[in-house]
This record gives C-alpha cells, sequence and structure tokens, in this order.
C-alpha cells in the first residue's frame, strides 16, 4: 500500500503546515487560528492513532525521499518512535488549549503559535526519523523553531536566555554534525535498526567508534540536559509557561533522551555497547546528572527554576536506564521517558496557573494557596508525589523498573543513586505542598484571583486535570496492555531479541 | 459467599470503597450525611474478618502490576482488630469533633488512610502493598496535624520526614527481594530471601523500614510527638491499629520460620527488650496523659518485637510465636485504642453516681488489661508470651533471663499505666473545667470497653488462634497477678510519701539529639554553598571584566560579540559550517 507509506509523513505536515498557515493569518484573527491549531491537534491524535494501529499489526511504514551521496530523509514508524509520536501528539493538543487560554489578549500570538507548531513538527520528525542524519536535521530545525519561543516575552532577560540557549544548543549540534559525518566516513550512511547496525565495523575502528559514541552523547547531551551540559536550562525558564511546559515535556530536552535512546539501541544496539564498555560511563554521567539536579532544586525558592533542576535530574532517570544493561532497567528508562512528560508538564502548567490566578511564582508566597485554587493545586500535588515516586502514580512504575533492572544488571549502586535522589525529590517537591496546604497565609492579604483567570479558568485548568489523571491512570492501569508500560515492554522485547 | 469472593468487583469495592467516599467529599452538600457514612466503611472489612476463612484470594491482572488480594491467617486477625478501632474510633469522632469544616477534613483523610490501613492487610502482591502502606502514611499526616497548632506542625514535619525515610528504606528491601523471587507475591518472599547473599541487606533495611511505623528503636521518636497532638479518636487510630502496620511489614518480608539468623534474632530481641524498659522509664517522666500512652506503646511494641526477634532466632518455635504475637497484637491494638478514646471522656461531669462509678471502672480496665491482669487479654498475651520463652530457653540458657526481664517490663507497665490513670483521672479540683460530652461518645468507648474484656474469650471461641501448649487458659491465673500488686504497692508508697518528680525528659527525647545533629549538617552545607559561590561570584567579575578588556580593544569584536546571538550570523555561520563538512565528505 503506497498510502500507507505517506502517513507518517501525513503525521509530520499536520503540525508543519498549521504553523505555515498560522503566519499568514493577522493576529487578531483569534477564532480560525484556535480552530486551525486545535483541528490539526486532534487530527494528528487521530492520525497517531491510525498509525498505531498499523505497527500494532504488523504493517511497516517507511518514507524515503533520496537526497544525496546516499544520505536520505527517512521518516518511518517503529514502536520506539511511535511512543514518542504519541507522547507529542497528546501533550501538543492539551498545551495548545492551554496556550489559547494563556496568551489571551498578549501581542504575537500568530508568531507564537506559528513556532509552536512548527516546534512539535520538529518533535514529531526526531521521533519518526529514520536514520541519523534525518534526526540531526530535525534537530536543527528544533533548536531553531524554539529560539523565538523562548525569547518570546522581548525582555532583556529573555533575550539573554535566548541566546545562551542557541549558544549551547547550536554547539551541541554542531558537535553531532561532526560525529555524524565521521561516523558515515566509518560505516556508510544506515538506517536505524533494531539490536543495532555497528557491531559490523572492523575492529581496528572500534576506538574511534567509542569516541564518536562520546561526541553524540555530548551533542544529544547539551539537549538532555546532561551536567555540565545543563546550563541552558534554567535560564530559559523565562519562556511563557505553556512553552516550558512543552520543552520540558516533550520537545527539547526528551528530544536529547529520545537521541541517547536512538543512539545505544538503534545505532550502536545494546549488545556492541556492552562489549565496547562504553555504558557504564554514560551511567555514571546521568547519576551525577541526577544527584546535581536535586541539590540545585533545593535551594531554589523561583517556582519555576526549582522545577527546571528537576527536570535535569529527572530526565537523566531515561539516560540511567538505558545506561544501566539489561532489558528491565530499558523499561523503566523508557517509560520514564513518558512518565516524566506527563508529570512535569502537569507541575509546569500549575505553576504557569499560580502565576496567572495569583501573581505568584516563589515559593516562599505559596502559603496557603491550595485554599484558593484547589484544583491547580490538588493536580499539583499529584504530579509531585508522581515525581518523589510515590504509588501509585506513574513515577513509581519507572522507579520500581529502573530498581528492579539496577539489581538485574547487579549495579546495587545504582539502587543508592535512586533512593538518594527519591529522598532529595521529597525534600523539594513536600515542601511546596505543605506550604499550600497546611500553612495559613495570615501574613498575606488575599486580594482574590485576577480576572484573567476567572475568565480563562477552563482553558488554564482542564489541560493540568488531564495530565494530572493520566498520572494516576499510567500508575493504576500499568498491567494493562496498552498503557505506556505495556507498550516500552512491547519495544524492549524487540530490542532485546529474545 | 464462595461467588462473592471469586468475584473481582467484591473485592475491589471492599478496598477502595473508603476512597469513593472521600472523593464524594468534593460535593459540598453531601458532607454532612457522608461524615455519618465514614465509619461505616470499615464495617464490611469487619465483617470479612469475622466470616471469611482464610486461604480465599483474587488476582486482578489490570490493576497495578497484576495486584492480588486475599484473606490469610494473619490478614484475619489484624483485619479483625484494625476494621473494628476504624469503626469505633470514626463513630466517636462523629460525635467529639466539633466544628462542621473541620470535621469532613478530618474524615476525608480519616477515609484515605482507612483504605491504606485495610487494604496493605488484604494485599498479597508486594506491589499493592507497598501502594497501601504510603496511602496510609501519607494520608495520616493530615490526621497529624488536624488542629494545626503549632506543635501539631512540628509533630508533623517529624512524621513525615520520618514517612520518606521509611519509605526509602521499604522501597528498597521490597526490590531487592522481588528481584531475588522473580515474582510480586508476598507468600513467596520470606523463603527466598533465606538462601542469598543480599538477605542480611534485605533483613536489615526490612527491619528498618517497618520498624519506623512500629515505633522501634531508635526511630520511635516521631509517636510521643504524634500520637497525642492528633485528635483523641485518630489518637487511637495511629497507636491502635497503624502502629501494627510497621508488625505486619515485618511478618510479611522477614524469613520468620524459614531459617536460624542468630546474629538478627539477637539483635531484635535486644532492641525489644530495651524498647520495652526505656517506652516506660520516659513514658514515667512526661505529663502529659496521651504521651504516657505513646510511650507505653513503644515500650508494648517492644514486646512484639521480642517475638519477632524469637522468630529469626528459634525457626522451628516460630508456629508458636505467631499465634502469640496475634493475640499480642490484637490485646494491645483494643486496649491502646481504649485507652486513648478514655482520654477524652475522663474529664467530664458526670451527675449519676452510678454512671460515675460504671465510667471509673471503664478507665481501669483497659490499663488493667495492658498491664497483664488476671481474667483480662493481657494475661493471655503475657502468659503465652512466658511460656514460649520457657521454649525458647531449651535452645537457649539466656532466655531465662529475657523471660525474668520481661516480667520486670510488666512492673514497669504498671507504673506507667498508673502514671496515666494518675494523670486522667477526674480530680474534684478541676471542676470548672469539666465539659459535657456527648452521648455517643460514652457509647462508642462502651463498645471498645467491651471489645476489650471480650477478647481473651473471643480468641477461644473463634478458634482464631490456637495458642502453644496447656497455656490456653492463662488468662485465669492469678500468679498473674504479681507485678501489677509489686507495681502497685510501689505507686502506692511514691504517692503517699509524695515522691515528687521533678525529672523531665522532652517529649521525643533523642529527638533532640538527632536535629542537632541535623542543624549541624545543615549549617556546614551552607557554609560549603557559600564558599563555592563566593568562588563562582570572583570568577564571574573576573570573567566580566576579561570581557569589558577585549571589548574595548576592538570595535570589530565588540560588534561581534553584541551580534553573536542574532539570527544571521549564526545563521550563516552554521550553513558554512554544514557546507564545508559535506564539500569534506567525499574526501573521507
Amino acid at each position: 500500500m503506497i498510502m500507507s507509506n505517506w502517513l507518517p509523513l501525513f503525521i509530520l505536515m499536520t503540525s508543519f503546515l498549521t504553523g505555515i498557515a498560522i503566519f499568514f493569518l493577522r493576529e487578531e484573527n483569534h477564532s480560525t487560528r484556535s480552530f486551525l491549531n486545535i483541528f490539526n491537534a486532534v487530527l494528528k491524535i487521530f492520525l497517531v492513532g491510525l498509525l498505531m494501529w498499523g505497527v500494532f499489526n504488523g504493517h511497516v511504514y517507511e518514507f524515503r525521499f533520496p537526497l544525496f551521496l546516499g544520505f536520505d530523509i527517512v521518516l518511518n514508524a517503529d514502536s520506539l518512535s511511535l511512543l514518542f509520536v504519541c507522547l507529542s501528539a497528546i501533550l501538543w493538543l492539551l498545551t495548545t488549549i492551554y496556550a489559547i487560554g494563556y496568551l489571551k489578549g498578549t501581542s504575537n500570538q500568530s508568531r507564537f503559535f506559528g513556532f509552536f507548531s512548527l516546534c512539535v513538527s520538529a518533535t514529531t520528525g526526531i521521533a519518526l526519523a529514520g536514520n541519523l542524519f534525518t534526526l540531526l536535521v530535525f534537530y536543527e530545525f528544533l533548536t531553531l523553531t524554539t529560539y523565538p519561543l523562548v525569547v518570546h516575552k522581548g525582555t532583556k532577560e529573555a533575550v539573554k536566555a535566548g541566546r545562551v540557549y542557541l549558544m549551547y544548543t547550536l554547539l551541541g549540534g554542531a558537535v553531532l554534525f561532526f560525529a555524524m559525518v565521521w561516523l558515515s566516513s566509518l560505516a556508510g550512511p544506515a538506517d536505524f535498526t533494531e539490536r543495532g547496525i555497528l557491531s559490523s565495523v572492523a575492529t581496528e575502528y572500534h576506538p574511534q567508534i567509542i569516541i564518536i559514541f562520546f561526541l553524540l552523547i555530548l551533542g544529544f547531551g547539551v539537549k538532555a540536559a546532561l551536567v555540565p551540559l545543563h546550563g541552558w536550562l534554567p535560564k530559559a525558564m523565562v519562556a511563557p509557561a505553556p512553552v516550558s511546559a512543552l520543552l520540558h515535556a516533550v520537545a527539547v530536552v526528551k528530544a536529547g533522551a529520545f537521541g541517547i535512546i536512538r543512539v545505544v539501541y538503534d545505532l550502536y544496539g545494546i549488545e556492541f555497547c556492552q562489549q565496547l564498555k562504553i555504558l557504564q560511563g554514560l551511567a555514571i554521567m546521568a547519576a551525577i546528572t541526577i544527584i546535581y539536579g536535586s541539590i540545585r532544586a533545593l535551594f531554589q525558592d523561583d517556582l519555576k527554576r526549582r522545577l527546571a533542576y528537576s527536570t535535569v535530574s529527572q530526565v537523566s532517570y531515561i539516560i540511567l536506564g538505558v545506561a544501566a544493561i539489561g532489558p528491565i532497567a530499558t523499561i523503566g528508562g523508557i517509560v520514564h521517558l513518558v512518565h516524566q512528560g506527563i508529570m512535569k508538564i502537569t507541575l509546569f502548567f500549575c505553576a504557569g496557573n499560580l502565576a496567572e490566578g495569583m501573581n505568584i511564582s516563589r515559593i516562599s508566597e505559596m502559603n496557603g494557596v491550595g485554599r484558593h485554587m484547589p484544583w491547580t493545586m490538588g493536580a499539583f500535588t499529584i504530579a509531585a508525589l508522581g515525581m518523589i515516586g510515590v504509588p501509585p502514580m506513574a513515577g513509581f512504575i519507572s522507579k520500581w523498573y529502573l530498581g528492579m533492572g539496577a539489581l538485574q544488571s547487579s549495579q546495587l549502586w545504582i539502587v543508592l543513586v535512586l533512593l538518594l535522589s527519591s529522598l532529595l525529590n521529597a525534600a523539594y517537591f513536600l515542601p511546596i505542598i505543605y506550604a499550600a496546604w497546611f500553612k495559613d497565609s495570615k501574613e498575606v492579604s488575599f486580594q482574590g484571583l485576577t480576572t484573567k483567570w476567572t475568565q480563562n479558568r477552563r482553558y488554564l485548568l482542564y489541560p493540568p486535570l488531564v495530565t494530572a489523571g493520566l498520572t494516576l491512570l499510567m500508575g493504576i492501569f500499568a498491567g494493562l496492555p496498552f498503557s505506556p508500560l505495556g507498550w516500552v515492554k512491547l519495544i524492549t522485547l524487540r530490542e532485546y531479541g529474545h | 459467599m464462595i461467588f462473592l469472593l471469586s468475584n473481582k468487583l467484591f473485592w475491589l469495592i471492599l478496598v477502595f470503597a473508603p476512597l469513593l467516599v472521600a472523593c464524594a467529599f468534593l460535593v459540598p452538600r453531601w458532607r454532612p450525611g457522608l461524615t455519618l457514612l465514614a465509619p461505616w466503611m470499615a464495617l464490611p472489612a469487619f465483617l470479612m474478618a469475622v466470616f471469611v476463612k482464610s486461604g480465599s484470594s483474587i488476582r486482578i491482572p489490570w490493576l497495578l502490576l497484576d495486584a492480588q488480594f486475599g484473606m490469610d491467617a494473619t490478614a484475619k486477625v489484624f483485619l479483625f482488630f484494625t476494621a473494628l478501632i476504624w469503626l469505633i474510633a470514626g463513630v466517636y469522632a462523629v460525635f467529639y469533633l466539633s466544628d462542621k469544616d473541620k470535621k469532613s477534613r478530618f474524615f476525608v483523610y480519616y477515609l484515605f488512610a482507612m483504605c491504606g490501613n485495610i487494604g496493605l492487610i488484604l494485599a498479597q502482591d508486594v506491589i499493592s502493598f507497598y501502594f497501601f502502606f504510603a496511602l496510609m502514611s501519607f494520608a495520616s499526616y493530615g490526621l497529624v496535624v488536624h488542629s494545626k497548632t503549632k506543635s501539631a506542625h512540628h509533630a508533623g514535619k517529624v512524621y513525615i520526614c520520618l514517612v520518606i525515610l521509611g519509605e526509602a528504606f521499604i522501597f528498597s528491601s521490597l526490590v531487592m527481594a522481588v528481584h531475588l523471587t522473580g515474582n510480586i507475591y508476598l507468600s513467596h518472599l520470606p523463603a527466598s530471601i533465606v538462601g542469598s547473599p543480599m538477605r542480611d541487606i534485605i533483613i536489615g533495611l526490612a527491619l528498618l523500614g517497618f520498624g519506623i511505623k512500629a515505633g522501634a528503636l531508635p526511630f520511635h521518636v516521631w509517636l510521643p510527638l504524634a500520637h497525642p497532638v492528633a485528635p483523641t479518636p485518630a489518637s487511637a487510630i495511629l497507636s491502635g491499629s497503624m502502629i501494627n502496620a510497621g508488625l505486619l511489614g515485618w511478618l510479611r518480608i522477614l524469613p520468620l520460620g524459614e531459617s536460624a539468623f542468630p546474629q538478627w534474632g539477637i539483635l531484635v530481641i535486644g532492641l525489644g527488650l530495651l524498647a520495652a524498659f526505656y517506652g516506660v522509664f520516659v513514658g514515667l517522666t512526661q505529663s502529659n496523659a496521651k504521651t504516657v500512652l505513646a510511650y507505653s506503646s513503644i515500650s508494648q511494641m517492644g514486646m512484639m518485637t521480642i517475638i519477632v526477634g524469637l522468630g529469626l532466632l528459634v525457626p522451628d518455635l516460630w508456629p508458636g510465636c505467631w499465634a502469640v504475637l496475634m493475640v499480642y497484637a490484637a490485646h494491645h491494638a483494643l486496649a491502646k485504642g481504649a485507652l486513648f478514646l478514655s482520654v477524652g471522656t475522663a474529664a467530664t461531669k458526670i451527675s449519676v453516681p452510678l454512671l460515675r462509678y460504671l465510667r471509673n471502672f471503664g478507665l481501669l480496665l483497659p490499663a488493667l488489661a495492658i498491664i497483664g491482669a488476671p481474667f483480662t487479654s493481657g494475661a493471655l498475651a503475657k502468659g503465652s508470651l512466658k511460656y514460649v520463652m520457657s521454649s525458647v530457653s531449651y535452645h537457649y540458657q539466656w532466655a531465662y533471663l529475657v523471660k525474668w526481664l520481661i516480667s520486670g517490663a510488666a512492673i514497669g507497665t504498671t507504673f506507667i499505666m498508673a502514671r496515666f490513670l494518675w494523670l486522667v483521672w477526674p480530680k474534684k479540683i478541676e471542676k470548672e473545667k469539666e465539659v459535657s460530652v456527648k452521648l455517643g461518645v460514652y457509647l462508642s468507648w462502651g463498645l471498645m470497653l467491651g471489645m476489650v474484656g471480650l477478647l481473651p474469650v473471643l480468641t477461644q471461641v473463634q478458634e482464631f488462634i490456637k495458642l502453644p501448649g496447656k497455656e490456653t487458659f492463662t488468662f485465669l491465673k492469678w500468679s498473674a497477678l504479681w507485678p501489677l500488686v509489686v507495681g502497685g504497692v510501689i505507686t502506692w508508697v511514691a504517692l503517699t510519701r509524695r515522691w515528687k518528680n521533678s525529672f523531665c525528659i522532652p517529649e521525643g527525647d533523642v529527638l533532640t539529639v538527632y536535629t542537632r545533629v541535623l542543624t549541624l549538617c545543615q549549617s556546614a552545607i551552607l557554609v560549603f554553598v557559600r564558599f563555592i559561590n563566593e568562588r563562582k561570584e570572583e570568577l564571574s567579575t573576573s570573567l566580566i571584566e576579561l570581557r569589558h578588556r577585549i571589548t574595548s580593544q576592538s570595535k570589530h569584536i565588540d560588534h561581534f560579540a553584541q551580534n553573536f546571538g542574532s539570527w544571521k550570523v549564526f545563521g550563516v555561520m552554521f550553513l558554512t559550517l554544514f557546507i564545508t563538512f559535506f564539500l569534506l565528505l567525499p574526501f573521507n
């Protein structure tokens, strides 16, 4: 079926064309823009569902567009890419709804939503990329489309943060590009394949292959915010809340993590990585990032900054799961890609709501907010407990599998890192929950919620409630075959081939 | 009945009904009705404990990671007294709490914690056990800080810190145990731990993690803070039923009766003995009745810890030890629950003399039970514990000494109960302070007292537990009287001679040491952070200087630096890089 091979491209185009079309819309054309956004987001979810159904039934979707020198643009749908596409499609819809409410009454909305859609299409491209070259093209595209979103507010601080962001990510991209060219000269341009492609490279090239591996990790590590490449992330917090939400949950940070997953599993292959003994270094890097991010988060009073450092820490759970060799750790790592995304987007939505509804951006101002914004803080509480790894939230499932995986590969120290990290997570999330629900706000007189909040309450409240609900459901029904855990088990089965 | 038990929906409703009711509290109109309904959510569980035979279980593959619920012998006993305390304390709370807003808030936390407590007893797999344990622990935070006073917040803070620490220990011990077992069924864990090199880590972590909940030394510090500040019915729940969740955790994970672990056994027995005396000693210096009771709980949990230690030491005796432990747990839970509830009924005005005598008898009964006076459940529990100790002394000579020490602890218990009674006993001087209490409070308290009185008979009739040896009717023995008599005489002497107690240990005793150590660590970290920040500032100022020097030297560089982040420059640079690499490619 020729049509079916075009399906990945269609999915990519739903957000890409939406973005282009929005650029041509006039600023005040709110309803058309919103309709276009939401219609296409729903359409995309529908198409992704179609794709998922096909892949589950064993169809192979591959769109190939030859460029030059054997470099092709390849979009293909395997089980891993579907996981990421699905996450980005669902979160795109929710974030769009949220952003419509959030940006109501502000200027430059066409620019915002245009780049927003382009950014999502870049993420989709990264997910569907069938080889390193395609992945890289979309990776750079993502950098360029997120920059205008980071500097959207146009303040001095925003422009400065944007510059830092660009410097980090473009340098990362350049390193990646270099690594790709080097790798292609050794192994030729090859598509991602389950269980890897590089094991056939002659032994004398192995030292080079190892260097390339670390260059690739360096390149992707910038976006995945591996310490010490994380500097841009807390600065990028100046972006509007929906941007931060998407950035942390699925777009930029996850693109880095996803890249590392692709490199380890589908480029090198887990068995080959084991043979080269290169994963231990990655695991240590991830562990340092986890602990460092959590410790930095402890000392932040700005809510979004604390969440940002929490992301630094949590995204490395994914990398730790990948680096701790073994199918169970892999399950834990990859499933955290979804779980962390859902939980973190909830937290950022809530942080945005607090800023919109009560002009609160600092934790020290949050005393007693639970009484005024109970739904928002309810969603926040669920997601924060999930981050700590309290059952039945989704975060617990990740933590459990990571712990089991660490033991399976007899690396007891990883369990220790997990424990220390959950203790630190508790240390920086529980005080927020405590302040919101149990502290009295006597010293601050409450002037009522802002009019903007009361007018746009639905747009701003439903997305975090949905994601908080998903956080619960993904944990409670983790045993179902179509839960993220079920799907990740399918992926892992294919990566390990037994 | 069999149909019901094989029906998943039945088990799900049984376990999760409290959660549904708690969610229904979201509708303000329903709240008054729901507060009346809430306590009765424990009734189905109680009926189940009475009527369902052990052995029935059900698997629910789509819930969590393949959940399994079921009833076994241990669960039956624990469910019996746990559900009973929740039910009675709940009814008590309906009448006892006055403020309406606060009441519905109380019952939301109450229902969540109840769901956790009942669920963890019925859970047969590790994941749901851990889930319900966490649910109970986190929800009862709301009960602890209910009064919102400063001391309540302080107690809550200490409580939640230890909960988090406990969760971490429990998580790691469970992960390791499941890794060894290969599946998540609780019943498979103990046997598979035995042969593994990791067993000592698992046992140690389980002892620590569940020990926090059970108030074992040295993590007992939260008990004397949290139990007294909670509203009286919540104290009864915390000290009566929830504390036993820690004990249940030990029973579920530790390889009791599987193989001998002499080192662990002796350590646990030692810690138990220490707690038994330590609780009495510190408790005697307290001047708040509820704090005295909390320390008594530490002491009594120490007794139960000794029995767990015996299981680790002499596996052959475990069936007997198990039975003693069941009786002891049920006895202590009900009696301690009744004692806490009596705090709310003691200082009240009763004009009818007969009723007043009845009330005073009600204050005495559970205290006598805890001491182990003849005809009470305490006599049954302590008598059979001594019987087991005699069997242990065939294996270990020093068990005789332990037996005597236990008797010594019983005298101490007499002191501490006397101290409690002295503190709550209605005094004539405080007549103005007397408050009238609703009838429902008395009735529920009376019901609890009735259960305390009936327990020794119930255990025999129902054949819940087969106690070892001929000691079944120990509770009739008059020889159980001597600790009471000795303790009573000394107390009487102390009172008549007016021995003044000027010695007072703050609530939470060693907690002050812990906090001091923590503050020291914290200030050390802060000093370190400040040091780093200073270095960082120095570095950044020198960097800025450097940049100024460079920019001032050349206008071109200045211009470039300004436009470095701009679109065009970067775009062009990147494109050039891109093209250069591609041009280089063929040469490779």
